[in-house]
Protein backbone atom coordinates (compact mmCIF):
# COMPACT_ATOMS: atom_id res chain seq x y z
CA UNK A 1 0.00 0.00 0.00
CA UNK A 2 3.11 2.21 -0.02
CA UNK A 3 2.24 5.49 -1.65
CA UNK A 4 5.45 6.57 -3.08
CA UNK A 5 5.68 5.12 -6.18
CA UNK A 6 2.80 6.36 -6.93
CA UNK A 7 4.00 9.74 -5.89
CA UNK A 8 7.06 9.59 -7.92
CA UNK A 9 5.12 8.25 -11.20
CA UNK A 10 2.55 11.09 -11.19
CA UNK A 11 5.58 13.67 -10.01
CA UNK A 12 7.81 12.04 -12.67
CA UNK A 13 4.88 12.84 -15.40
CA UNK A 14 3.27 15.88 -14.69
CA UNK A 15 6.01 18.37 -13.04
CA UNK A 16 8.02 18.76 -16.16
CA UNK A 17 4.62 20.56 -17.61
CA UNK A 18 2.74 21.76 -14.26
CA UNK A 19 5.82 23.19 -12.83
CA UNK A 20 5.32 26.38 -14.88
CA UNK A 21 2.96 26.88 -13.05
CA UNK A 22 3.87 28.04 -9.63
CA UNK A 23 0.52 27.93 -7.94
CA UNK A 24 -0.18 24.21 -9.00
CA UNK A 25 3.33 23.04 -8.26
CA UNK A 26 3.15 24.34 -4.82
CA UNK A 27 -0.33 23.11 -4.37
CA UNK A 28 0.98 19.47 -5.82
CA UNK A 29 4.03 19.23 -4.15
CA UNK A 30 2.36 20.22 -1.08
CA UNK A 31 -0.82 17.87 -0.98
CA UNK A 32 -0.16 15.65 -4.05
CA UNK A 33 -1.56 15.77 -8.02
CA UNK A 34 -4.92 14.49 -6.52
CA UNK A 35 -5.57 17.02 -4.32
CA UNK A 36 -4.92 19.64 -7.33
CA UNK A 37 -7.68 17.24 -9.52
CA UNK A 38 -10.27 17.32 -6.51
CA UNK A 39 -9.92 20.93 -6.83
CA UNK A 40 -10.22 21.11 -10.88
CA UNK A 41 -13.30 18.61 -10.74
CA UNK A 42 -14.79 21.15 -8.89
CA UNK A 43 -14.22 24.34 -10.40
CA UNK A 44 -15.06 22.34 -13.77
CA UNK A 45 -18.18 21.43 -12.35
CA UNK A 46 -19.59 24.68 -11.17
CA UNK A 47 -18.29 26.13 -14.48
CA UNK A 48 -20.64 23.09 -15.88
CA UNK A 49 -23.52 24.18 -13.43
CA UNK A 50 -23.77 28.03 -14.90
CA UNK A 51 -23.28 27.03 -18.33
CA UNK A 52 -25.90 24.66 -18.09
CA UNK A 53 -28.25 27.58 -16.45
CA UNK A 54 -27.07 29.74 -19.99
CA UNK A 55 -28.00 26.74 -21.98
CA UNK A 56 -31.58 26.33 -20.80
CA UNK A 57 -32.10 30.32 -20.65
CA UNK A 58 -30.55 30.12 -24.60
CA UNK A 59 -32.57 27.16 -25.34
CA UNK A 60 -35.78 28.72 -23.82
CA UNK A 61 -36.04 31.07 -26.91
CA UNK A 62 -37.03 28.43 -29.02
CA UNK A 63 -40.27 29.25 -28.30
CA UNK A 64 -40.31 32.20 -30.48
CA UNK A 65 -37.91 30.82 -33.28
CA UNK A 66 -37.56 34.10 -34.26
CA UNK A 67 -35.75 35.12 -30.98
CA UNK A 68 -33.64 32.07 -30.93
CA UNK A 69 -32.35 32.87 -34.89
CA UNK A 70 -31.60 35.88 -34.25
CA UNK A 71 -30.17 34.84 -30.73
CA UNK A 72 -27.89 32.40 -32.77
CA UNK A 73 -26.77 34.33 -35.34
CA UNK A 74 -25.08 37.07 -32.79
CA UNK A 75 -22.96 33.99 -31.10
CA UNK A 76 -22.43 32.63 -34.86
CA UNK A 77 -18.71 33.87 -35.08
CA UNK A 78 -15.00 32.60 -33.94
CA UNK A 79 -14.67 34.29 -30.84
CA UNK A 80 -18.33 32.02 -29.88
CA UNK A 81 -17.14 29.30 -32.11
CA UNK A 82 -13.77 28.93 -29.74
CA UNK A 83 -15.84 29.29 -26.82
CA UNK A 84 -17.98 26.07 -27.54
CA UNK A 85 -14.88 24.34 -28.59
CA UNK A 86 -13.37 25.52 -24.91
CA UNK A 87 -16.50 24.53 -23.36
CA UNK A 88 -15.48 20.75 -23.92
CA UNK A 89 -12.25 21.38 -21.56
CA UNK A 90 -13.97 21.33 -18.25
CA UNK A 91 -16.75 19.27 -19.77
CA UNK A 92 -14.43 15.85 -20.88
CA UNK A 93 -12.20 16.42 -17.55
CA UNK A 94 -15.23 16.37 -15.04
CA UNK A 95 -16.29 13.65 -17.07
CA UNK A 96 -13.39 11.88 -16.85
CA UNK A 97 -12.21 12.40 -14.12
CA UNK A 98 -15.24 11.55 -12.55
CA UNK A 99 -14.62 8.05 -13.83
CA UNK A 100 -11.17 7.91 -12.28
CA UNK A 101 -12.95 8.81 -9.12
CA UNK A 102 -15.59 5.63 -9.31
CA UNK A 103 -12.78 3.36 -10.59
CA UNK A 104 -10.62 4.21 -7.01
CA UNK A 105 -13.92 4.12 -4.72
CA UNK A 106 -15.83 1.44 -6.19
CA UNK A 107 -13.82 -0.90 -8.54
CA UNK A 108 -10.56 -0.97 -6.27
CA UNK A 109 -8.15 0.71 -8.82
CA UNK A 110 -5.59 2.15 -7.34
CA UNK A 111 -2.59 2.87 -10.14
CA UNK A 112 -3.78 6.03 -9.59
CA UNK A 113 -1.27 7.92 -11.44
CA UNK A 114 -1.42 5.94 -14.59
CA UNK A 115 -5.27 7.04 -13.68
CA UNK A 116 -4.63 10.69 -13.93
CA UNK A 117 -2.37 10.26 -16.98
CA UNK A 118 -5.31 8.09 -18.66
CA UNK A 119 -7.43 11.72 -18.12
CA UNK A 120 -4.90 13.64 -19.40
CA UNK A 121 -4.50 11.73 -22.56
CA UNK A 122 -8.25 10.34 -23.82
CA UNK A 123 -9.06 14.75 -22.79
CA UNK A 124 -6.90 15.74 -25.27
CA UNK A 125 -7.57 13.36 -27.36
CA UNK A 126 -11.58 14.22 -27.18
CA UNK A 127 -11.29 18.31 -27.50
CA UNK A 128 -8.71 17.71 -30.41
CA UNK A 129 -10.96 15.53 -32.30
CA UNK A 130 -13.70 18.16 -31.83
CA UNK A 131 -11.51 21.02 -33.34
CA UNK A 132 -10.69 18.55 -36.08
CA UNK A 133 -14.99 18.13 -36.74
CA UNK A 134 -15.56 21.54 -36.24
CA UNK A 135 -12.87 22.35 -38.82
CA UNK A 136 -13.86 19.35 -41.21
CA UNK A 137 -17.69 21.07 -41.49
CA UNK A 138 -20.93 19.27 -41.47
CA UNK A 139 -21.23 15.54 -41.11
CA UNK A 140 -23.81 13.29 -42.40
CA UNK A 141 -25.04 11.11 -39.59
CA UNK A 142 -27.91 9.04 -38.32
CA UNK A 143 -29.18 11.27 -35.22
CA UNK A 144 -31.34 7.81 -34.13
CA UNK A 145 -28.59 5.50 -34.48
CA UNK A 146 -25.99 8.00 -32.98
CA UNK A 147 -28.47 8.43 -29.54
CA UNK A 148 -29.33 4.93 -29.47
CA UNK A 149 -25.41 3.83 -29.13
CA UNK A 150 -25.34 6.77 -26.78
CA UNK A 151 -27.89 5.50 -24.36
CA UNK A 152 -27.05 2.10 -24.44
CA UNK A 153 -23.69 2.81 -23.39
CA UNK A 154 -25.37 5.32 -20.87
CA UNK A 155 -27.12 2.23 -19.58
CA UNK A 156 -24.68 -0.31 -19.64
CA UNK A 157 -22.05 2.70 -17.61
CA UNK A 158 -24.72 3.42 -14.69
CA UNK A 159 -25.73 -0.27 -14.19
CA UNK A 160 -22.21 -1.54 -13.94
CA UNK A 161 -22.05 1.24 -10.93
CA UNK A 162 -25.09 0.97 -9.55
CA UNK A 163 -24.63 -3.10 -9.63
CA UNK A 164 -21.29 -2.48 -7.63
CA UNK A 165 -22.97 0.13 -5.18
CA UNK A 166 -26.27 -0.90 -4.59
CA UNK A 167 -25.31 -3.04 -1.24
CA UNK A 168 -23.53 -0.68 -0.13
CA UNK A 169 -24.14 1.34 3.27
CA UNK A 170 -23.52 4.34 1.46
CA UNK A 171 -26.08 7.25 1.26
CA UNK A 172 -28.56 6.49 -1.31
CA UNK A 173 -28.37 10.20 -2.91
CA UNK A 174 -23.95 9.04 -2.70
CA UNK A 175 -24.73 6.58 -4.60
CA UNK A 176 -27.20 8.15 -6.90
CA UNK A 177 -24.36 10.53 -7.81
CA UNK A 178 -22.15 8.03 -9.19
CA UNK A 179 -24.71 6.23 -10.89
CA UNK A 180 -25.57 9.77 -12.62
CA UNK A 181 -22.39 10.36 -13.31
CA UNK A 182 -21.78 7.29 -15.04
CA UNK A 183 -25.08 7.83 -17.21
CA UNK A 184 -23.66 10.69 -18.04
CA UNK A 185 -19.84 10.23 -18.79
CA UNK A 186 -21.37 9.09 -21.99
CA UNK A 187 -24.02 11.17 -22.65
CA UNK A 188 -22.41 14.37 -22.27
CA UNK A 189 -19.28 13.59 -24.25
CA UNK A 190 -21.96 12.33 -26.81
CA UNK A 191 -23.67 15.27 -26.63
CA UNK A 192 -21.29 17.73 -26.99
CA UNK A 193 -19.53 15.09 -30.30
CA UNK A 194 -22.84 15.53 -31.82
CA UNK A 195 -22.96 19.16 -31.91
CA UNK A 196 -19.27 19.04 -33.95
CA UNK A 197 -20.54 16.69 -35.94
CA UNK A 198 -22.81 18.87 -37.53
CA UNK A 199 -22.70 22.54 -36.83
CA UNK A 200 -26.65 23.08 -37.66
CA UNK A 201 -27.41 20.36 -35.10
CA UNK A 202 -27.32 23.18 -32.24
CA UNK A 203 -28.11 26.34 -34.39
CA UNK A 204 -30.98 26.46 -36.46
CA UNK A 205 -34.21 25.96 -35.04
CA UNK A 206 -35.67 23.88 -37.92
CA UNK A 207 -33.16 21.59 -37.38
CA UNK A 208 -33.09 21.44 -33.74
CA UNK A 209 -37.17 21.00 -33.77
CA UNK A 210 -36.52 18.13 -36.47
CA UNK A 211 -34.57 16.12 -33.79
CA UNK A 212 -36.20 16.99 -31.02
CA UNK A 213 -39.29 15.96 -32.54
CA UNK A 214 -39.25 11.58 -31.97
CA UNK A 215 -40.33 9.98 -29.18
CA UNK A 216 -37.09 8.43 -28.67
CA UNK A 217 -35.12 11.15 -29.02
CA UNK A 218 -37.59 12.61 -25.85
CA UNK A 219 -37.15 10.39 -23.71
CA UNK A 220 -33.13 10.22 -23.81
CA UNK A 221 -33.14 14.13 -23.38
CA UNK A 222 -35.51 14.00 -20.43
CA UNK A 223 -33.43 11.66 -18.13
CA UNK A 224 -30.51 13.22 -19.58
CA UNK A 225 -31.54 16.71 -18.06
CA UNK A 226 -33.15 14.91 -15.25
CA UNK A 227 -29.92 13.25 -14.19
CA UNK A 228 -27.76 16.58 -15.34
CA UNK A 229 -29.94 19.12 -12.65
CA UNK A 230 -29.46 16.09 -10.22
CA UNK A 231 -25.71 15.63 -10.17
CA UNK A 232 -25.23 19.34 -10.37
CA UNK A 233 -27.67 19.97 -7.75
CA UNK A 234 -25.39 17.16 -5.50
CA UNK A 235 -22.49 18.44 -6.31
CA UNK A 236 -23.51 21.92 -4.82
CA UNK A 237 -25.25 20.02 -1.81
CA UNK A 238 -21.18 18.68 -1.10
CA UNK A 239 -19.91 21.94 -1.35
CA UNK A 240 -22.16 23.41 0.57
CA UNK A 241 -21.55 20.79 3.25
CA UNK A 242 -17.94 20.83 2.82
CA UNK A 243 -17.84 24.42 4.19
CA UNK A 244 -20.81 25.69 5.76
CA UNK A 245 -20.25 25.17 9.37
CA UNK A 246 -23.69 26.33 10.41
CA UNK A 247 -26.69 23.63 10.33
CA UNK A 248 -29.13 25.89 9.58
CA UNK A 249 -27.57 27.84 6.89
CA UNK A 250 -25.84 24.76 5.63
CA UNK A 251 -30.16 23.40 5.35
CA UNK A 252 -31.18 26.96 3.93
CA UNK A 253 -28.33 27.22 1.04
CA UNK A 254 -29.46 23.36 0.27
CA UNK A 255 -32.85 24.21 -0.14
CA UNK A 256 -32.29 27.27 -2.51
CA UNK A 257 -29.52 24.97 -4.51
CA UNK A 258 -31.93 22.31 -4.70
CA UNK A 259 -34.91 24.60 -5.49
CA UNK A 260 -33.05 26.14 -8.51
CA UNK A 261 -31.93 23.28 -9.84
CA UNK A 262 -35.37 21.71 -9.94
CA UNK A 263 -36.53 25.15 -11.57
CA UNK A 264 -33.93 24.60 -14.21
CA UNK A 265 -34.77 21.17 -14.58
CA UNK A 266 -38.28 21.59 -14.99
CA UNK A 267 -37.68 24.72 -17.58
CA UNK A 268 -35.52 21.87 -20.06
CA UNK A 269 -38.12 19.39 -19.72
CA UNK A 270 -41.05 21.37 -20.52
CA UNK A 271 -38.87 22.53 -23.45
CA UNK A 272 -38.30 18.78 -24.75
CA UNK A 273 -41.94 18.41 -24.52
CA UNK A 274 -43.00 21.61 -25.96
CA UNK A 275 -40.96 20.31 -29.50
CA UNK B 1 26.34 19.98 -1.89
CA UNK B 2 26.82 23.60 0.06
CA UNK B 3 27.81 22.55 3.85
CA UNK B 4 25.44 25.15 5.50
CA UNK B 5 22.74 27.08 4.18
CA UNK B 6 21.70 29.93 4.60
CA UNK B 7 17.55 30.26 4.87
CA UNK B 8 14.92 32.35 5.91
CA UNK B 9 12.02 31.01 8.18
CA UNK B 10 8.93 33.00 7.35
CA UNK B 11 6.51 31.99 10.85
CA UNK B 12 3.05 32.68 11.52
CA UNK B 13 2.89 34.04 14.88
CA UNK B 14 0.09 34.16 17.43
CA UNK B 15 -0.44 35.88 20.73
CA UNK B 16 -3.21 34.85 22.21
CA UNK B 17 -3.17 37.83 24.64
CA UNK B 18 -3.62 40.72 22.41
CA UNK B 19 -5.11 38.15 19.24
CA UNK B 20 -2.73 39.30 16.63
CA UNK B 21 -1.52 37.42 14.14
CA UNK B 22 1.63 38.23 11.93
CA UNK B 23 4.20 36.23 10.29
CA UNK B 24 7.90 37.34 11.53
CA UNK B 25 10.84 36.66 9.27
CA UNK B 26 13.78 34.79 10.92
CA UNK B 27 18.05 34.80 8.82
CA UNK B 28 19.43 31.84 9.82
CA UNK B 29 22.43 29.80 8.56
CA UNK B 30 21.99 26.16 9.12
CA UNK B 31 23.91 22.65 8.46
CA UNK B 32 22.62 20.46 6.11
CA UNK B 33 21.72 17.81 8.35
CA UNK B 34 19.84 19.83 10.93
CA UNK B 35 16.54 18.95 11.33
CA UNK B 36 13.54 21.74 11.36
CA UNK B 37 13.23 21.33 15.44
CA UNK B 38 16.95 22.11 15.71
CA UNK B 39 15.87 25.44 13.54
CA UNK B 40 13.50 26.45 16.36
CA UNK B 41 15.61 25.42 19.03
CA UNK B 42 18.54 27.44 17.44
CA UNK B 43 15.85 30.06 16.74
CA UNK B 44 14.76 30.12 20.58
CA UNK B 45 18.62 29.76 21.81
CA UNK B 46 19.84 32.86 19.57
CA UNK B 47 17.46 35.25 18.05
CA UNK B 48 13.80 34.79 19.45
CA UNK B 49 13.03 32.76 22.77
CA UNK B 50 9.56 33.89 22.96
CA UNK B 51 8.77 31.38 19.64
CA UNK B 52 6.34 29.11 20.93
CA UNK B 53 6.68 25.25 18.84
CA UNK B 54 5.78 21.85 20.20
CA UNK B 55 7.19 18.79 20.28
CA UNK B 56 8.13 15.69 22.14
CA UNK B 57 9.78 12.16 21.38
CA UNK B 58 11.78 14.23 18.39
CA UNK B 59 12.07 10.64 16.76
CA UNK B 60 8.66 10.50 14.66
CA UNK B 61 6.89 8.49 16.98
CA UNK B 62 4.69 10.81 18.76
CA UNK B 63 2.97 12.76 16.71
CA UNK B 64 3.58 16.42 18.44
CA UNK B 65 5.39 18.28 15.47
CA UNK B 66 3.42 18.52 12.60
CA UNK B 67 3.34 21.65 11.14
CA UNK B 68 2.58 23.04 7.55
CA UNK B 69 6.46 23.68 5.55
CA UNK B 70 5.66 25.79 2.18
CA UNK B 71 1.90 24.28 2.80
CA UNK B 72 3.02 20.50 2.88
CA UNK B 73 1.84 19.29 6.71
CA UNK B 74 4.69 16.79 8.02
CA UNK B 75 7.21 15.88 10.82
CA UNK B 76 9.53 18.95 11.67
CA UNK B 77 11.33 16.45 13.93
CA UNK B 78 11.68 14.42 10.26
CA UNK B 79 12.38 17.07 7.93
CA UNK B 80 16.34 17.62 7.26
CA UNK B 81 17.35 21.22 6.11
CA UNK B 82 18.83 19.68 2.87
CA UNK B 83 16.02 17.86 2.10
CA UNK B 84 13.59 20.27 2.80
CA UNK B 85 15.66 22.29 0.07
CA UNK B 86 15.24 19.57 -2.41
CA UNK B 87 11.73 18.83 -1.85
CA UNK B 88 10.73 22.66 -2.39
CA UNK B 89 13.60 24.07 -4.76
CA UNK B 90 14.05 27.42 -2.28
CA UNK B 91 16.13 28.62 0.57
CA UNK B 92 12.91 29.95 2.26
CA UNK B 93 10.10 28.31 4.11
CA UNK B 94 6.60 29.38 5.24
CA UNK B 95 6.11 27.48 8.36
CA UNK B 96 2.57 27.58 9.92
CA UNK B 97 0.35 25.52 12.14
CA UNK B 98 -1.68 22.43 11.39
CA UNK B 99 -5.10 23.79 10.93
CA UNK B 100 -6.64 20.39 12.42
CA UNK B 101 -7.12 22.16 15.65
CA UNK B 102 -7.11 25.92 16.92
CA UNK B 103 -4.02 27.56 17.46
CA UNK B 104 -2.60 28.07 21.06
CA UNK B 105 0.34 29.97 20.65
CA UNK B 106 1.99 30.59 17.80
CA UNK B 107 2.87 26.71 15.63
CA UNK B 108 1.27 25.01 18.68
CA UNK B 109 -2.14 23.37 18.49
CA UNK B 110 -4.36 22.27 20.82
CA UNK B 111 -3.77 18.76 20.62
CA UNK B 112 -6.91 17.79 23.16
CA UNK B 113 -9.36 19.95 20.93
CA UNK B 114 -7.56 17.69 17.80
CA UNK B 115 -8.40 14.45 19.52
CA UNK B 116 -11.99 14.59 20.34
CA UNK B 117 -12.71 13.79 16.72
CA UNK B 118 -10.78 10.43 17.53
CA UNK B 119 -12.08 10.08 21.04
CA UNK B 120 -15.18 10.25 18.68
CA UNK B 121 -14.80 6.76 16.67
CA UNK B 122 -13.94 4.86 20.34
CA UNK B 123 -10.53 4.33 18.98
CA UNK B 124 -10.77 0.97 21.46
CA UNK B 125 -12.64 -2.25 21.33
CA UNK B 126 -15.99 -1.17 22.10
CA UNK B 127 -16.84 -4.91 22.75
CA UNK B 128 -14.73 -7.95 22.35
CA UNK B 129 -15.09 -11.34 20.48
CA UNK B 130 -14.73 -14.47 22.91
CA UNK B 131 -11.05 -15.55 22.73
CA UNK B 132 -10.23 -18.62 21.60
CA UNK B 133 -11.51 -22.13 23.45
CA UNK B 134 -7.95 -22.98 24.22
CA UNK B 135 -6.27 -20.22 25.69
CA UNK B 136 -7.10 -16.65 26.50
CA UNK B 137 -5.39 -14.96 23.39
CA UNK B 138 -6.75 -13.99 20.20
CA UNK B 139 -6.32 -15.39 16.98
CA UNK B 140 -6.03 -13.03 14.06
CA UNK B 141 -4.47 -15.24 10.78
CA UNK B 142 -1.41 -13.53 9.23
CA UNK B 143 -3.72 -12.64 6.51
CA UNK B 144 -6.28 -11.12 8.03
CA UNK B 145 -3.94 -8.69 9.51
CA UNK B 146 -1.90 -7.72 6.72
CA UNK B 147 -4.80 -6.35 5.16
CA UNK B 148 -5.21 -3.77 8.23
CA UNK B 149 -1.61 -3.69 10.18
CA UNK B 150 -0.67 -0.42 8.04
CA UNK B 151 -3.63 1.55 9.26
CA UNK B 152 -2.42 0.47 12.92
CA UNK B 153 0.89 2.52 12.33
CA UNK B 154 -1.11 5.96 12.88
CA UNK B 155 0.58 8.32 15.52
CA UNK B 156 -2.55 10.65 15.58
CA UNK B 157 -0.02 13.74 13.76
CA UNK B 158 -3.00 15.06 12.35
CA UNK B 159 -0.88 15.58 9.07
CA UNK B 160 -3.76 13.79 7.09
CA UNK B 161 -6.82 15.70 8.82
CA UNK B 162 -4.56 19.22 8.09
CA UNK B 163 -3.86 17.87 3.67
CA UNK B 164 -7.18 17.29 3.41
CA UNK B 165 -9.55 19.06 0.85
CA UNK B 166 -12.33 18.76 3.60
CA UNK B 167 -11.44 21.11 6.70
CA UNK B 168 -15.25 21.62 8.12
CA UNK B 169 -17.97 18.51 9.24
CA UNK B 170 -15.71 16.08 8.70
CA UNK B 171 -14.38 13.63 11.31
CA UNK B 172 -11.01 13.82 9.38
CA UNK B 173 -8.90 10.77 7.91
CA UNK B 174 -7.57 9.55 11.01
CA UNK B 175 -10.55 9.34 12.94
CA UNK B 176 -11.63 7.40 9.84
CA UNK B 177 -9.06 5.19 9.84
CA UNK B 178 -9.51 4.62 13.44
CA UNK B 179 -12.79 3.28 13.12
CA UNK B 180 -12.00 1.43 10.24
CA UNK B 181 -9.05 -0.16 12.10
CA UNK B 182 -11.47 -1.48 14.58
CA UNK B 183 -13.75 -2.36 11.76
CA UNK B 184 -11.20 -5.03 9.84
CA UNK B 185 -10.08 -6.15 13.58
CA UNK B 186 -11.90 -9.63 14.43
CA UNK B 187 -11.38 -8.61 17.82
CA UNK B 188 -14.28 -6.01 17.68
CA UNK B 189 -17.92 -6.75 16.94
CA UNK B 190 -19.68 -3.83 17.41
CA UNK B 191 -19.49 -3.44 13.82
CA UNK B 192 -23.08 -2.09 13.14
CA UNK B 193 -22.13 0.59 16.12
CA UNK B 194 -18.76 1.57 13.81
CA UNK B 195 -21.09 1.31 10.59
CA UNK B 196 -23.67 4.24 11.59
CA UNK B 197 -20.50 5.97 12.29
CA UNK B 198 -18.53 5.45 9.28
CA UNK B 199 -21.48 6.37 6.98
CA UNK B 200 -22.74 9.15 9.49
CA UNK B 201 -22.97 12.41 8.33
CA UNK B 202 -19.43 13.60 9.14
CA UNK B 203 -18.12 10.42 8.00
CA UNK B 204 -16.79 9.16 4.76
CA UNK B 205 -19.45 10.82 2.25
CA UNK B 206 -17.67 14.25 3.56
CA UNK B 207 -14.22 12.23 1.90
CA UNK B 208 -13.54 13.45 -2.01
CA UNK B 209 -11.01 11.02 -2.74
CA UNK B 210 -8.53 13.72 -3.46
CA UNK B 211 -5.52 11.41 -1.49
CA UNK B 212 -4.26 13.91 -0.01
CA UNK B 213 -4.28 12.17 2.90
CA UNK B 214 -1.75 9.33 1.56
CA UNK B 215 0.75 11.81 0.02
CA UNK B 216 1.21 13.70 3.29
CA UNK B 217 1.22 10.67 5.88
CA UNK B 218 4.70 10.46 7.49
CA UNK B 219 3.80 6.93 8.26
CA UNK B 220 2.99 5.99 4.59
CA UNK B 221 -0.29 4.90 5.36
CA UNK B 222 -2.51 4.85 2.19
CA UNK B 223 -5.66 6.25 4.42
CA UNK B 224 -7.42 6.50 1.22
CA UNK B 225 -7.48 3.11 0.22
CA UNK B 226 -9.08 2.55 4.06
CA UNK B 227 -12.00 4.84 3.10
CA UNK B 228 -11.66 3.77 -0.58
CA UNK B 229 -12.74 0.01 1.09
CA UNK B 230 -15.33 1.64 2.80
CA UNK B 231 -17.00 2.93 0.05
CA UNK B 232 -16.83 -0.13 -1.68
CA UNK B 233 -18.89 -1.73 0.93
CA UNK B 234 -15.73 -4.16 2.30
CA UNK B 235 -16.92 -3.76 5.60
CA UNK B 236 -20.42 -5.56 5.66
CA UNK B 237 -21.28 -7.11 8.47
CA UNK B 238 -20.48 -10.52 9.14
CA UNK B 239 -20.12 -13.54 11.88
CA UNK B 240 -16.76 -12.58 13.97
CA UNK B 241 -14.18 -15.10 12.65
CA UNK B 242 -11.73 -14.51 15.68
CA UNK B 243 -12.55 -17.94 17.01
S1 LIG C 1 -2.83 8.62 9.29
FE1 LIG C 1 -0.70 9.30 9.00
S2 LIG C 1 -0.86 11.53 8.74
FE2 LIG C 1 -2.79 10.84 9.57
S3 LIG C 1 -2.58 11.13 11.76
FE3 LIG C 1 -2.01 9.01 11.31
S4 LIG C 1 0.20 9.06 11.03
FE4 LIG C 1 -0.51 11.16 10.90
S1 LIG D 1 -8.92 11.06 0.31
FE1 LIG D 1 -10.59 11.80 1.53
S2 LIG D 1 -9.81 11.88 3.59
FE2 LIG D 1 -8.02 11.74 2.24
S3 LIG D 1 -7.46 13.89 1.88
FE3 LIG D 1 -8.85 13.28 0.30
S4 LIG D 1 -10.83 13.94 0.95
FE4 LIG D 1 -9.50 13.92 2.73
Amino acid sequence: MNTSIQRTGIEAYLTGILERSEKLSYYARAKGWGFVMTWAHRIAGLILVLYMFFHIYTLSALYEPAVFASKMKFVDNFVFGFLEWALAVPVIFHALNGARLICYEAFRIRHDALMIRWVFFLGAVYVLTLAHLMFMGNQQVSAGLFWLMVAIASTIASSIVYKKLRHTQNRLLWRLQRVSGAFLLPMVSGHMFFMHLNFQAGHDVDTITARMSGMGIKIVDFVFVILVFFHAGFGLYTIIGDWVEDRRLRAGLSVVASFVMAVFAYAGVRIIFSM
Amino acid sequence: MPQEYDLTLKISRYDPDTRRSWIQDYHLKAGRILRFVDLFRKINDEQDPTLAWRSSCEHGQCGTCGMKINGKPLLTCELLVERAVGLFKTHTFNVEPLTAARVIRDLAVDLENAYERVHFVKPYIIARAATHPDGDEYRISPRTLDAYVEATRCINCFCCATACVTQRNYLGPNAVLANIVRLMDPRETAKEKRLDILYGEQGIPRCRTARACSFVCPKEIDIAHFIALAKEGAFRPEPSSTR
